[in-house]
């Protein structure tokens, strides 16, 4: 098998080999093992990687499943874990200088989940330093360093799930975990073309996750495909004890069958004409063409509107004020002036400076915002648009200023925990890939994995992967 | 814009809304410059000179948004977001949803 088709295989594809006792898990890991180190220096993806636990993972994997005991789709398949994930005895830097020694001696339960169904911890994947908690101006501003798209390495992968990003796009591993407070799932999806969900807020435990704005931190896959994600989810999910704000029982797991979720029902597509107030033309025309294809395999697909408000600034009151809160105590002792980002060492002493009067108005505001929304959805099922008016931005690029545009749709969409996927619908003429966002109602993650499956089992965007020599 | 907005109010009238306009700015500029003056006090000696002309630029840049958060309009009842909502409801009925039988995801289904 050419090595580089086994780099871009799907989880779902690797599964059936495995399964079938086709594919070793210990050559699977060992080959990911050697491609991440030889290529992920390059696009610093890594923060680390874990090669002595990724092959006594393995080596069980493929004991259990020689002697029967197949867990099921993630069974021996190997994956990365964004940095801020608590791995027993690994160190969890956060990204950051301040905690660059930090190691926790218990698993996050994402990676407890992972474990259990058999997945193969590589490595920790880069990030942008506290997930970008305490504001960034460059890529940068991570302990790694900035993390290269792997189309075009003088541009972005976007953050904060940055190594994650490049982990995906790079074929280092056929998925890794992300997260997002505000955008750090979908927009390293959208600039390195790859399919990234965002899980409705509560459905993934945090237990084990660094915290940056709880009542907005959510957790979830990029992977190569919505059923790739799909399939990673039904794994992570699941109301946690150890997690009080997790869904009940009931409403927080996830179960997943390909056949049953594609004809689960007609869904209606609202068209999104507010979501962006400029589209760079690359990203416009890509756009257009994924909204031709849904208005052929959907039954209905009319334009919609987000509702208007300054939801946005809510969002930013909220995450700034819960982010002074979780990092108060490097705020001050002044160790957040080993952050490497200017930004970062000084915004986290503004962001305390916000009254608990104006955090309160911000989180009623939440309130009239989720009950829109709610209205909103008894129109539609899912909201589409371009997951970013840009494509992947330069390095060099100074994100306070160059990166400023107004993002209502992730504002909103985080504000209100709904679920997102952002799967890949086109490139630019720079040949850096676009990403198209679908989102739905609270708790109805399946819809957005339904319409995202539909859209790629008529297009082949996901499939397209960078040359990597 | 102002001027055409005062076309037709008497002189008085003027005056005031003037008078008004400046008391909101001045209101604005020194609640900006008490929360400048609180970090400079309780952190000034960490900051360089332009890391303390960075935190003034961005102490302004917060208080456009934070005006248009506070103008929103909301009524009494309004409280805070649902996202609170999940805990209380387990709270209310633990044991609801451990119930044998009851599918998964089935909120999610039509």
């Amino acid at each position: 098998m050419p090595t580089e088709e086994l780099a871009f295989l799907s989880v779902t594809e690797l599964a059936k080999r495995i399964e079938a006792k086709k594919l070793s898990p210990v050559a699977l890991t060992q080959y990911f093992l050697d491609r991440s180190e030889k290529l992920g220096p390059r696009y610093n993806a890594y923060a680390r990687l874990t090669p002595e636990i990724a092959l006594a993972q393995a080596k069980i994997a493929e004991k259990e499943i020689r002697s029967g005991r197949y867990r099921g789709p993630l069974h021996g398949i190997p994956y990365a874990a964004k940095d801020l994930l608590a791995v027993k005895g690994v160190p969890c830097t956060w990204g950051a200088k301040p905690y660059a020694n930090q190691v926790f001696d218990y698993d996050a339960t994402v990676i407890e989940h992972l474990n259990r169904v058999g997945a193969v911890l590589l490595g920790k994947a880069a990030m942008i330093e506290l997930a970008g908690g305490m504001g960034y101006r460059f890529a940068s501003a991570s302990l790694q360093g900035e993390a290269k798209n792997p189309w075009d390495t003088k541009c972005w992968t976007c953050g904060s799930s940055s190594g994650s990003g490049a982990i995906v796009a790079a074929g280092l591993a056929p998925f890794a975990i992300g997260t997002e407070t505000w955008g750090s799932i979908l927009c390293p999806s959208a600039f390195c073309g790859v399919s990234g969900l965002r899980p409705t807020y509560g459905r993934v435990s945090r237990y084990g996750a660094m915290a940056l704005a709880p009542s907005m931190d959510k957790i979830g896959p990029l992977a190569r495909s919505a059923e790739d994600c799909a399939r990673v989810f039904a794994a992570i999910a699941g109301h946690d004890p150890r997690d009080r704000s997790t869904l009940p029982l009931d409403k927080a797991a996830f179960t997943y069958s390909a056949s049953l979720e594609l004809n689960s029902r007609a869904l209606k597509i609202g068209w999104l004409t507010n979501a962006w107030k400029t589209i760079e033309p690359g990203v416009a025309k890509a756009a257009d063409a994924a909204e031709k294809v849904l208005k052929k395999y959907f039954s209905s697909v009319k334009k919609a509107a987000l509702p208007e408000g300054p939801f946005e600034d809510a969002g930013n009151v909220i995450v700034a004020v819960e982010g002074a809160s979780s990092f108060r105590s490097l705020i001050r002792s002044g160790r957040v002036s080993e952050l490497a980002d200017p930004l970062g060492q000084i915004a986290g002493y503004v962001n305390e400076q916000y009254s608990g009067a104006d955090y309160l108005q911000a989180q009623r505001l939440r309130e009239i915002l989720q009950k829109k929304m709610e209205t909103l959805f008894d129109s539609f099922d899912l909201l589409v648009t371009a997951t970013q008016p840009v494509a992947a931005t330069s390095l060099e690029l100074n994100l306070e200023t160059g990166l400023s545009y107004a993002d209502p749709l992730g504002g909103i969409g985080n504000l209100c925990g709904l679920p997102a996927l952002s799967v890949p619908c086109g490139f630019t003429e720079k040949n850096l890939p676009v990403g198209l966002q679908f989102m739905a109602r609270a708790g109805d993650d399946i819809a957005v994995i339904q319409a995202a499956r539909i859209y790629q089992l008529h297009t082949d965007w996901h499939r397209r992967h960078p040359k990597i020599t | 814009m102002a001027r055409y907005l005062k076309r037709g109010m008497d002189a008085s009238a003027i005056k005031a809304a003037d008078a008004k306009v400046r008391e909101t700015v001045e209101n604005i500029l020194a609640e900006v410059e008490a929360r400048i003056q609180t970090i400079f006090g309780q952190y000034g000696s960490r900051f360089s000179e332009a890391q303390k002309a960075d935190i003034r630029r961005l102490c302004n840049l917060a208080q456009l948004p934070l005006d248009r958060l506070r103008a929103y309009s909301l009524e009494n009842g309004d409280g805070p977001g649902l996202y609170l909502k999940p805990l209380l409801e387990r709270e209310k009925n633990p044991l609801e949803n451990t119930r044998v039988g009851k599918t998964p995801n089935a909120a999610a289904k039509p």
